[in-house]
């Protein structure tokens, strides 16, 4: 059932179309200009998540100029160099109709969810990730990754349901063991012996199945539910355990990095905070390259960011910060924007230096980045800014500025699905239903 | 759960809990002189448990600390795999209650194996197998059904908090059989089938089943072993040990007398530490403690050590004053009585020796209580800087169980600001909230309760002035007038929220069920007994166990077309 | 000298607070054995006050321009001195050459060695003036223009890159900061941190870690540390010393400071010995920093350098042992042997404490609550059983 048999795939097992191919990267495959398979159906475009706290200052932020060739503003400066590889889209509005403004809560919610949420904690459905993650996630060692330069690992956007977060990896040693720890298996390693250890846990696996539909014998519809998702769970560790058993194809890019030296550190100043996204940015990229997921989630967070002798944390300096009527802003409000900036630019280097086939890593991935307000001073939905980063194997053009037209901010989360190959005719609900893709954006 | 909940001026609630703070506020306490004809009145009258819909079964995901502490009880005190369990929802004041709710998804699991692994790595361990494995296989390096049977046995009977049906602990020995024979080897066979345990369902979930109450026609009780579970996670944060395992096989823990003698076994067991440390955990949402961090330029002395030593000190603080003193919870909040460690005591700059030892502050001192704690102090501050809504909104909100509203969304502070003026002090710069009617509604409930903190900055430690003021700490208490903190301390002590808030709390925790309005009898009655046993907390603890509520429901009437089910969630409110 | 009595910081809590708890708190608690001290209260109390040394290193005096102190070159290491030894033309051995030099290194004769050493040159140093007097050998000060300066030591080592900023440099201020290296000082007799003819104070050997800020960097006053007064007798000594404008200086005295390698310990050379050390401190609430100096015991100091640091990270640095050894007994200059040989070189530390509290053994540590047993470490013992 689940013998991904190499042969099988490249007769089109999986449907054809967009539909990504579950299957590593291999060079070998790739047609002449790097672009393609060999049978020339297109990479696997892998798609990923971004988020920063607090907004955006319209006067020091959206560039005056749309399309190619825009002018960067002071908050973005840090993006100049990497302004080729992504889309800043500025102008979109997360609706709340008749649900209230629940501070630093709905504008994301609204964004990765496409509903807004009634109450402060209640996520109303799956986000986008999730929903994506489910298409084409099923094939590698796992789904998905979610991970956070917060250090807390509540600073997560990505829920399976309202009841279950994707609790955010937030040490890098941790991360690292995940992912390249005794269980990694190098895919250019000379040799392969499937470990009969991993045999016999899989065989187990049945057993656990069996526990789960006999608890589901005497629970109420809610738990059942909770148990469907053990259910499928365990199926999910079982493809893992399969891919351990098969001898994964060479992946030229992939390499194992050195074991870090110590932990991330803690702490809220904003450095450490760098600190943290940079090593656990590394070992994302690489898990990527490695092809250890199709999904992946990171947050630089920075809702309670702190500079170095400045007494406020930086959510608390968004509403009691003066403004600058001269420069209309808040100057440290922009001054902690322009450092999570700075992370976003470090992110979509990362993307962009790491070499694939014949171009980049980014080339092949669709990177979405959203915050949680426009104006974080008076929580304002509208005025939210976006960003795309990647050419998603070349359906997306980069290095626009974009006028959302004070539309919804849903329609990336729309975007973003088409382009990963979910056939959806629309997305959201009441005010944030939208049919309509980011046109500007696709080639 | 996303922490920007919390963070975006920390407020949440619904326009009831505004209301409420309202009535409390307008409404004085009973004054102490004649409280004790009142609890008189009140011993007569409530002596007897009222009626009440009880507590319903749950499905509830295992916490980390729970994990932890069943694996310690089973395998060995040094079995203890370095583990963090995702996040689950706080729902009502507390974690416990999130999870009823909460989910189980592909990272969890994912984490549950490997954590599983590494626990059956260590038992099978050479140097520590004999600790679980009392029986030798007759081959090492083969396959022995016999000693797997014995110890898979004992182990699934543990970890699933019942004992094991017969073919279920065939197939965990036929895996282990397989398994040995696959990898050449007993103990390596043996430590599938133990994984395949871990990683279960029915250890990672706790499943509270009914069963049809004899004595009581038309109604449903727990079954033997989900009571037996339901009281040791309630009263030592673990699985059921052999005992209470015993006395649900015998039927023991159904009966009265056969109940009373298993509460009290638990209530005088050391292991009362680990249950007792849990609520409070909880209760104090002391999960903050673990991302706690101050600016290191502002508050140099505040270090991670010292944000974990600060969380052990008022835990180590409530297990001493309440179960080992034999305390009234209200002293709590006044006691002068704590415990230091060297990181904690570099805080406070006092001296001190190696390890924790317990300490007593003079009489003199502004130190009174879980108040001035620094794990109050300084985990509901800003990274820099003190805050009194924040504290004060943490009393309400932690202590007296009132929710206090969120601010509204178009907040503006373009008034508050003003660039010329140097507000030298927190009074003075939260002075602004309530002068203003828009914020006053809110602030008013909280402010001068955290402005009576304002002698401990932002890390807890204790300054008189600020900017050169002097700080006036002075405020009230819903009618309760203070000059300090100690005076705020003895309000708090005083104020009836104090303990019905904790009744509150502790019998929806010990339930897994959110308190709704049909549980106001049964608060009430749990109430009296509370001040009857002088607000000693492990009788509280032993009367909430043998209350018919804790394992007696009455089922809900099933709804139309909707089949009836044995753990619903509850309705919200 | 008149008592100061430190204002009390909470007097305005004492009567509401007391009257707030006398019902109902104090029966259920045990009393303290000694009262609780006030928070905050660092400086001088009960005319005591303790610092521990936080960092220590030698005063070498590093001019901007190394060439004016060393005008030909630093000085060579063992790799270089066995290319100059033992030519790879000539016949070479290992008993010819590395044995014969490791012997030379740990059992020094008065064979002449065909390598150069090189010594700082030039006037200007930093340390102390031991002898009272200004010697033709003496430095001046850089900044404060003092003669008299006693620094044989850095004469002798000024130009090794290891004593500069080499490793033994570097390391020198974290090894302070190991466990078994903490090193207290307590005064008493203390009547003003400004001015006091008559105080006294007393090394030890200390039993705490220090206790790092949020960096990890900075130390921080306000810590304890628990004196060693059972194993770590030899390092006690008393010293007579006064104040004047907030400078401690003290008796010169022998002393022994505990120096343990941090990567092997038990290496056997925990100890220097320091012949008439004295103190010059600049005292403050929280921090006394300044000099120690004194004439380091050639010997053990020597020993005690190659014990915890071998050829190959001496090498690091350019420290050759036998060359080393020879320029340290030519550059002597205290206690004669009986041959008239200097035994002891002048040296000082830069050295800084900052403020802790100390716990005597067998005191009570004030308000602790100790349930009737005698001593703080046996109620911290039975504290700890209790749990």
């Amino acid at each position: 059932m689940y013998d991904f048999n190499r042969r099988r795939v490249l007769r089109g097992m999986l449907g054809g179309g967009a539909v990504t191919v579950g299957l590593p990267l291999l060079n070998a495959y790739l047609n002449g200009n790097g672009d393609a398979m060999a049978d020339g159906r297109p990479m696997p475009v892998r798609f990923g998540t971004w988020y920063w706290a607090l907004g955006i200052a319209k006067a020091a932020f959206v560039p005056n100029k749309f399309g190619a060739g825009y002018d960067m503003k002071p908050e973005m400066e840090a993006l100049k160099p990497v302004q080729q590889h992504f889309n800043v889209l500025t102008n979109y509005t997360a609706f709340r109709d008749n649900a209230p403004n629940l501070c630093h809560f709905s504008g994301w919610v609204i964004s990765r969810t496409g509903t807004a949420p009634m109450t402060g904690g209640n996520i109303p459905g799956e986000t986008v990730d999730v929903t994506i993650a489910n298409q084409i996630g099923r094939t590698t060692r796992y789904k998905m990754l979610t991970a956070s330069a917060d250090g807390n690992a509540r600073d997560t956007f990505s829920y399976d349901n309202p009841t279950t977060p994707n609790a955010s990896e937030v040490s890098g040693l941790k991360f690292y063991s995940r992912l390249f720890g005794p269980d990694f298996q190098d895919p250019n390693a000379p040799t392969f012996t499937p470990s009969p250890k991993v045999m016999v846990r899989k065989s187990a696996i049945s057993g656990v199945l069996d526990d789960v539909k006999d608890l589901e014998k005497s629970v109420g519809a809610d738990d059942k539910a909770r148990l469907d998702q053990y259910f499928t769970g365990l199926r999910h560790l079982e493809k893992q355990f399969d891919q351990q058993l098969t001898k994964p194809e060479p992946i030229a890019a992939c390499k194992k990095p050195g074991n870090l030296k110590e932990d991330t550190k803690v702490g809220s100043d904003v450095t450490i905070i760098a600190s943290r996204h940079k090593i656990i940015t590394d070992l994302m990229v690489m898990a990527v390259a490695c092809d250890q997921t199709r999904v992946f989630n990171m947050s630089y967070g920075g809702n309670s960011a702190t500079k170095a002798g400045f007494e406020k944390p930086s959510h608390t300096a968004t509403h009691e910060e003066p403004w600058d009527t001269a420069l209309d802003y808040q100057p440290t409000c922009s001054w902690f924007t322009r450092r999570a900036m700075e992370n976003w630019a470090y992110y979509v280097k990362s993307f962009a230096e790491f070499k694939e086939g014949a171009g980049s890593l980014l080339d092949n991935c669709f990177i979405m980045a959203n915050s949680d307000h426009g104006l974080a001073r008076i929580h304002a939905l509208d005025g939210m800014a976006l960003f795309t980063a990647g050419r998603a194997g070349g359906k997306v053009k980069s290095g626009l500025h974009i006028d959302g037209g004070a539309t919804a901010t849903t329609r990336l989360g729309y975007t973003a699905m088409r382009i990963m190959g979910l056939d959806v005719p629309s997305w959201g609900t009441k005010s944030n239903l939208t049919s309509k893709e980011i046109g500007e954006i696709l080639a | 759960m996303s922490s920007k909940v919390r963070f975006s001026s920390l407020l949440r609630g619904s326009a009831i809990g505004l209301v409420a703070a309202f009535a409390l506020a307008s409404c004085s306490g009973p004054a102490g002189s004649d409280g004790a004809k009142t609890a008189a009145a009140k011993q007569v009258a409530a002596v007897a448990e009222p009626a009440s819909s009880g507590a319903e079964p749950r499905l509830r995901l295992i916490t980390r600390d729970q994990y932890l502490n069943t694996l310690a009880y089973v395998f060995g005190a040094d079995v203890r795999p370095d583990v963090e369990f995702a996040p689950v929802e706080r729902v009502d004041g507390l974690l416990r209650l999130g999870t009823s709710r909460a989910g189980v998804n592909d990272t969890q699991l994912e984490l549950y194996q490997k954590t599983a692994q590494f626990v059956a790595a260590q038992v099978i361990e050479p140097t520590r197998r004999n600790f679980v494995i009392t029986c030798k296989p007759a081959n090492e390096k083969a396959a022995d059904a016999a000693c797997a049977s014995q110890v898979l046995n004992r182990v699934g009977r543990l970890m699933f908090r019942r004992p094991l049906e017969k073919d279920k602990l065939a197939e965990l020995v036929s895996h282990a059989n397989s398994s040995a024979d696959k990898l050449g080897d007993f103990y390596a066979g043996l430590a599938v089938a133990i994984e395949e345990v871990l990683m279960s369902p029915k250890a990672m979930l706790i499943a509270e089943t009914a069963e049809p109450d004899p004595k009581n026609p038309g109604h449903m009780r727990l079954d033997g072993y989900s009571l037996a579970s339901r009281l040791s996670y309630f009263l030592w944060d673990a699985a059921p040990d052999e005992a209470l395992l015993k006395a649900a096989e015998t039927g023991e823990i159904q009966t009265e007398k056969g109940r009373a003698k298993i509460v009290d076994m638990m209530i005088a067991s050391p292991r009362l530490k680990d249950g007792l440390r849990a609520f409070f955990d909880d209760m104090y949402d002391f999960e903050k403690m673990t991302t706690l961090a101050k600016d290191a330029l502002v508050y140099p002395a505040f270090t991670g050590l010292t944000a974990e030593d600060a969380r052990e000190q008022t835990l180590r603080t409530v297990v001493d004053h309440l179960i080992t003193k034999k305390g009234d919870y209200r002293d709590l909040y006044t006691t002068r009585t704590t415990f230091l460690s060297p990181p904690l005591a570099a805080l406070y700059q006092l001296p001190t020796t190696k390890g924790w030892i317990e300490y007593q502050f003079p009489d003199s001192s502004p130190r009174a209580g879980v108040l001035t704690h620094i794990s109050f102090l300084a985990s509901h501050s800003h990274p820099g800087r003190s805050s009194p809504t924040l504290r004060g909104k943490a009393l309400r909100e932690l202590l007296l169980c009132q929710p206090v509203p969120r601010p509204p969304a178009n907040v503006d502070f373009s008034a508050l600001e003003n660039p010329k003026s140097e507000h030298k002090t927190q009074r003075d710069r939260v002075n602004f909230h309530l002068e203003n009617p828009v914020c006053a509604g809110c602030h008013r409930i909280t402010d001068p309760i955290g402005l009576a903190m304002e002698n401990f900055d932002g890390s807890g430690r204790y300054r008189t002035s600020e900017r050169g003021a002097t700080i006036d700490a002075s405020g009230n208490l819903d009618g309760k007038q203070y000059t300090n903190v100690v005076g705020l301390a003895a309000a708090l002590h005083d104020h009836p929220s104090l303990t019905s808030c904790l009744v509150k709390r502790v019998y929806a925790y010990g339930t897994g069920s959110q308190t709704t309005n049909d549980d106001a009898e049964m608060l009430k009655f749990l109430n009296a007994r509370f001040e009857q046993a002088g607000y000693r907390v492990p009788d509280l603890l032993r009367t909430v166990a043998l209350s018919k509520s804790f394992s007696e429901f009455k089922e809900a009437a099933p709804a139309a077309g909707e089949a009836k089910t044995a753990s619903a969630v509850p309705a919200t409110h | 000298m008149k008592h100061i009595i430190l204002s009390t910081q909470v007097s305005a809590f004492a009567v509401a607070a007391s009257l707030a708890l006398t019902a109902g708190s104090a029966s259920a608690q045990q009393a303290a054995a000694q009262p609780a001290a006030k928070e905050g209260a660092l400086g001088v109390q009960n005319r005591s006050i303790g610092y521990v040394m936080v960092f220590e290193n030698r005063s070498i005096y590093q001019a901007k321009d190394a060439k004016t102190q060393c005008p030909v070159a630093l000085n060579d290491g063992p790799p270089e001195q066995f290319k100059k030894l033992y030519p790879e033309n000539g016949e070479r051995t290992v008993e010819g050459t590395r044995l014969a030099w490791e012997g030379e290194l740990w059992n020094p004769t008065k064979k002449e060695l065909d390598v150069p050493y090189y010594e700082v040159q030039g006037k200007v140093g930093r340390g102390m003036n031991l002898d009272g007097k200004v010697g033709p050998n003496d430095y001046v000060d850089p900044d404060t223009g003092e003669k008299g300066i006693d620094n044989q030591i850095y004469r002798t080592v000024g130009c090794t890159f290891n004593y500069r900023d080499g490793q033994t440099s570097t390391l020198t201020p974290q090894w302070r900061r190991a466990a078994y290296n903490i090193f207290v000082i307590e005064l008493t007799d203390v009547d003003s941190l400004q001015n006091d003819d008559d105080v006294t104070v007393t090394t030890y050997r200390g039993n705490d870690r220090l206790i790092t800020d949020a960096t990890g960097n900075e130390y921080l006053p306000g810590g304890s540390q628990t004196l060693d007064t059972r194993w770590g007798k030899r390092y006690i000594t008393a010293f007579k010393g006064k104040i004047k404008d907030g400078v401690l200086t003290t008796e010169a005295k022998d002393l022994i400071m505990p120096a343990a390698s941090v990567y092997a310990p038990r290496d056997g050379a925990p100890d220097i010995l320091y012949r008439d050390m004295r103190f010059q401190l600049n005292l403050t609430d929280t921090q006394a920093n300044g000099y120690m100096g004194g004439y380091a015991d050639v010997w053990t100091w020597y020993y005690h350098s190659h014990k915890t640091r071998d050829s190959r990270h001496q090498a690091y640095g350019g420290t050759a042992g036998p060359t080393l050894y020879r320029a340290l007994m030519k550059n002597a200059d205290a206690f004669p042997d009986a041959n008239g040989q200097n035994t002891a070189i002048s040296t000082a530390l830069d050295v800084k404490f900052v403020h802790v509290f100390v716990q005597h053994p067998g005191a009570q540590v004030a308000g602790m609550v100790n349930h009737g047993t005698q001593s703080a470490e046996a109620a911290a013992t039975e504290a700890r059983t209790r749990e």
